[in-house]
């Protein structure tokens, strides 16, 4: 054996005994991280040197610097109905058209149609007023491609364009409570329909606005509403021959609306000593809690744990469907002019469900104070709005008396350290 | 082999851990922890005393009489045990780790990472009303990346100087939570991280007057650190999350105070050794308040003191002896004044015993060592007007191993080889 093997042996021998301790030292750890994470008790005391200290808040109707009371605009693209009537000082009229004839143009060639009635087909989703009937005017935009406008036009602006553009094509009188208006249409208006599809930029479709003696108000299921049996339709009644003139069959095509708009007008003026919360003819209530910033109670360090407004309905000034539930939203908004376009908002808290029984409405706004306090002001305006929940849908309002405002604030002060 | 395990233990030892002391959650939490496993299993002395291989934390004049290079890694495992609630909590973690190479036969240099505090500490106040309690825990450390050399002159090497630098670097998480019993009420966290950075100098010196008798003495000033603090404040509920950062930077600030240690080692024969050491941190000369953890309001600071004392009956390193006979036994005692007192000047005591062993291996070039402590700590942890003191009465059971090993890599031809 020379000393080359010796040497070998021995560096083995050392290295297996180097590895099993170490080894030992790993297995030992592990056990040791192992035990020390069993499960433990906290040292837990009534006493101790607190660094977060609770405390209470109470504020009345001075907390409320300003209110101002703004009808929102209820005129949208992306509506899920299209109303038409008049009802609470609410006018509102729509939009519609009806360009995709395919059902018509995939017809295989070796097939004709020849049109013998049409129908214009909508279905209510709701309606409100006292009159029995209702009576709406049909007038067709002129099909001119400067007059163009998709689904999600602005409403303003495409109702702007079609204004003394349309022309007067028929008056219909129908039901407010049946579940459908079939309203009969020319055959030349829907041919010209077909053989101008919307590519050419001219089938700018009709507008379905109320009639000026009429006080009602129903709400059609409109294309954003989603496809299906409610869709706005056209239904045309057709008899199909051969290329020879031979008749096939007598078939009902339908051509479904793809773009239509609300336009609303609303031309109320507010009362600012009350919270106005209205839907239908929108209205949105802002606050500005000016004092809440400069209350030195509560520093911008401070964290806010609960903070309930509580506000009691008017009984009186309020009209809540009898079956109705309805939320409050409260959001934070910020805003140098008192135009609806220019204010900004963020957040937004909901209220406990209110109906026409139940006055009192209480919101947890402490996200929202939470940042008022925290963030310096930017704005000439800045604080809290509320709205009610399905706002473009009913016609419910709440008021409230600011005199019964109650704000309660529990919030965590940090001791600084 | 051995490198992967080092670094998958360092890896779990990183993860690992939790919560364990209850005084450890004011200030700076735990001090005086700079010591070898084998210092540790003499009563946590080693100013005036360390053998040839391992390293020595306290003096570095002892790093002259080193005589093995290698790698020394040590890991820590502690149990707290409160009268009345019993296992409070368990950590487990990495405590030091270094490499370590003689120079000539007269002088030795160590480098590597080196404790100097530790904080792992949980607190919970509850309230009187059971609406909220505060959670408080302290989770950090400060660590040395330490450079120490040691020299001794004389034949019998009866002078040794040593000097060490420090780049003292280390954290704090600090996390307070209220928590509510109502859900309705949003919880608060403020999580703080704490960073500091600085420098420290030791200069140590050991003489032997006679052959039996070795004194040392260190002292170990502390420069001025920076600090940056940043703090989250946050609120949660099932709805929202709000979080606000803040940051602030600190220069110039003493957050360590200087240390003085000495040391006596009797050494009847040359397998027998008795210490004596008597260590202290200055801390009434510091100026901080601890504001990134504060004392209670009322507290004390006051001068941090180790007395220590131990013995140490070291292993026959022969061949030709059974291997029972070269195992290393050490014990000792020692008491400890905490920094933290009570407003009639009372510090924190602990009371501690230790038992070590020395386990050699692979021809005595490695050694693994490790040292049982029982530490029972007892004094007021908080007081304030009206109420009886509250004391502690905590048992905390300390597992300590460390593996001084000398590697292929540091087996060198000649003299070391």
């Amino acid at each position: 054996m020379n000393s080359s093997t010796v040497s070998d042996q021995s560096n083995t021998r050392r290295s297996n005994c180097q590895s099993k301790y170490t080894l030992a030292f790993f297995c030992i750890s592990i056990i040791l991280i192992i035990f020390s994470s069993c499960s433990q008790g906290i040292f837990d005391t009534p006493y101790g040197n607190r660094t977060l200290i609770l405390d209470t808040l109470n504020y009345d109707q001075s907390i409320i610097s300003s209110i101002k009371n703004m009808p929102a605009d209820a005129s949208r693209n992306d509506l899920l109905h299209n109303k038409v009537g008049k009802h609470l000082d609410l006018e509102a009229e729509f939009l519609i058209k009806f360009t995709n004839f395919s059902a018509l143009s995939m017809l295989h060639d070796s097939v004709n149609f020849i049109m013998n009635d049409a129908e214009l087909v909508f279905y209510r989703a709701d309606h409100w007023g006292d009159a029995p009937n209702i009576s709406v005017d049909i007038n067709l935009v002129e099909p001119d491609s400067s007059l163009h406008w998709l689904n999600s036009s602005d409403p303003e602006e495409t109702f702007s364009d079609i204004e003394g553009r349309t022309t007067y094509y028929k008056t219909v009188n129908f039901n407010i409570d049946a579940d459908s208006v079939m309203i009969p249409m020319e055959l030349n208006t829907i041919q010209d329909w077909y053989d101008h599809p919307d590519t050419l930029y001219v089938n700018t479709g009709l507008t379905v606005t109320p009639v000026a003696a009429s006080e009602a108000m129903i709400a059609f299921y409109s294309v954003d509403h989603g496809f299906g049996n409610k869709t706005p339709r056209i239904k045309i009644n057709c008899t199909l021959n051969d290329t020879n003139g031979v008749y096939l069959q007598d078939s009902v095509f339908t051509v479904y609306a793809n773009a239509d708009i609300q336009k609303t007008t609303d031309d109320r003026t507010l009362d600012d000593g009350l919270f106005y919360i209205s839907q239908g003819n929108i209205t949105r209530s802002y606050i500005t809690l000016d004092s809440l910033r400069q209350d030195t109670l509560l520093s911008s360090s401070a964290l806010l744990n609960h903070a309930e407004l509580i506000l009691v309905m008017n009984d009186s000034l309020s009209s809540i469907g009898e079956n109705d539930t309805l939320t409050i939203a409260a959001r934070l908004f910020k805003t140098d002019h008192w135009d609806s376009d220019s204010i900004a908002y963020i957040y937004t808290i909901s209220s406990n469900k209110i109906n026409n029984i139940d006055d009192t409405i209480k919101i947890n706004i402490a996200q929202l104070l939470q940042y008022m306090i925290s963030n310096p002001k930017e704005m000439e305006y800045e604080g809290i709005f509320f709205y009610l929940n399905n706002e473009y849908y009913d016609f419910n309002q709440v008021l409230i008396d600011p005199k019964n405002i109650a704000l309660d604030i529990v919030y965590t002060k940090v001791n600084n350290e | 082999m051995n490198k992967k395990i080092y670094i998958l233990l360092l890896a779990v030892l990183i993860f690992s851990g939790a919560y364990a002391g209850v005084y450890e959650i004011y200030g700076l939490g735990e001090v005086g922890i700079n010591y070898s496993v084998d210092a540790q299993g003499r009563g946590k002395s080693s100013t005036a005393y360390s053998d040839s291989l391992g390293i020595n934390m306290q003096n570095p004049a002892n790093l002259a009489f080193l005589q093995k290079a290698g790698m020394e890694i040590g890991i820590e495992s502690q149990f707290n045990s409160l009268k009345g609630i019993g296992y409070t909590d368990g950590y487990t973690g990495f405590k030091y780790g270094l490499l370590k190479f003689p120079l000539t036969k007269k002088g030795g240099i160590a480098l590597g990472l080196l404790p100097i505090t530790s904080s792992h500490a949980s607190y919970r106040i509850s309230s009187d009303d059971n609406i909220a309690s505060e959670t408080r825990t302290s989770d950090g450390n400060i660590y040395a990346a330490s450079m120490s050399v040691g020299y001794s002159f004389f034949k019998y090497s009866q002078l040794a100087i040593g000097v060490s630098v420090d780049y003292l670097i280390g954290g704090y998480n600090i996390v307070k939570d209220l928590d509510f019993v109502s859900p309705s009420y949003q919880d608060i966290k403020i999580e703080s991280d704490e960073g500091f950075n600085g420098w420290q100098f030791t200069g140590g010196i050991t003489i032997k007057p006679i052959k039996q008798l070795s004194i040392g003495a260190s002292y170990t000033h502390v420069g001025k650190m920076s600090r940056r603090k940043i703090t989250n404040y946050m609120t949660s509920s099932s709805t929202y999350f709000y979080s606000s950062i803040d940051t602030s930077e600190y220069s110039n600030v003493k957050l360590l105070p200087n240390r003085f240690s000495l040391g006596l080692a009797f050494m009847p024969s040359s397998r027998y050794i008795f210490t004596a050491d008597w260590m202290q941190y200055q801390f009434s000369a510091l100026s901080t308040d601890f504001s990134f953890s504060p004392l209670y309001e009322r507290a004390q600071v006051r001068p941090f003191n180790h007395y220590g004392i131990g013995f140490e009956k070291k292993g026959i390193l022969s061949e030709y002896v059974p291997y029972h006979q070269s195992l290393t036994y050490r014990g000792g005692l020692f008491y400890e004044q905490h920094y933290l007192a009570t407003s009639q000047g009372k510090a924190l005591k602990t009371y501690g015993a230790t038992l070590g062993m020395g386990f050699p291996f692979t021809k005595y070039n490695n050694r693994l060592d490790i040292a049982f402590i029982v530490e029972h700590n007892q004094g007021t942890i908080y007081e304030e007007e009206g109420i009886t003191p509250l004391t502690l009465n905590e048992f905390v059971y300390r597992f300590n191993m460390s593996i001084t090993i000398a590697e292929t890599w540091f087996i060198t031809r000649g003299k070391y080889r």
